[in-house]
């Protein structure tokens, strides 16, 4: 068995501990929660953040920074596939020129 | 894989007929999530559906993709700054009856980045796939 094979199979292996272990523990601990942000929006939205759309209302107002860093990120990823596309392109000239 | 192989007639047709629809359908989940379900990400993603149909018809007419790059950054700095002034000044709390506006506004702007954004990475990934095929 090559170097390579070897080492996938052990990270075969321990990916596959890990998710049974996760499945038992969270057979094992099951965390009742109480619903204390649920109930506070669910209050307080048509109040605070005067809108209908509860979910509007959190991306837009309690979990502002959020949306913010996902539009980043989003502006992140598509800057990454042009470089990268740029990149692989002038890989590929290079093999075949 | 030549263009006219690829053209069909048919198919611009169809996408003539249904373009309208879809900027319809884009806007409509754009504008009403404020108050219903939909939002600027969700809308933005349809609207996005323009730009691939467009591919399915020219697949070679790529114009303006640089543009579209550049918009997407120039949305990102609009987001940023109207967030941050609003997050900031208590614009809020101050002008309460600009709520809805900002609401849309801010929808508006996340829709124009979504559909801008997903447009530049379905372009270049079809760029790269279309390059092989020929």
């Amino acid at each position: 068995m090559s170097k390579n094979a070897k080492r996938r199979r052990i990270v075969i292996i321990f990916l596959v501990l890990i998710c049974i272990s996760i499945l038992v523990l969270t057979n094992i601990y099951d965390e009742k929660m109480t619903p204390f942000a649920y109930e506070y929006y669910i209050k307080n939205i048509p109040e605070e953040a005067q809108m209908a759309n509860a979910v509007t209302a959190i991306y837009l107002r309690y979990r502002i920074f959020d949306t913010l860093f996902e539009a980043l990120l989003l502006a992140v990823a598509v800057s990454a596939v042009v470089y990268f596309a740029a990149a692989w392109e002038k890989g590929t000239e290079e093999k075949s020129g | 894989m030549n263009d006219e192989k690829r053209h069909s007639e048919i198919l611009e047709d169809i996408l003539q007929f249904i373009y309208p629809l879809i900027i319809l359908f884009g806007m409509y989940v754009i504008f009403t999530g404020i108050s219903q379900p939909g939002g600027g990400f969700q809308g933005g993603a349809v609207l996005v559906a323009i730009f691939m149909c467009r591919y399915l018809v020219y697949p070679d007419e790529m114009r303006g993709l640089n543009m579209i790059g550049k918009l997407d950054k120039i949305i990102l700095i609009f987001i940023l700054a109207l967030a941050t002034i609003v997050i900031l000044t208590g614009f809020k709390e101050r002008f309460p009856f600009m709520n809805q506006i900002y609401n849309m506004v801010i929808g508006i702007l996340i829709g124009a980045k979504v559909a801008s954004g997903l447009t530049v990475i379905f372009y270049t990934f079809a760029d790269i796939e279309g390059g092989d095929e020929d």
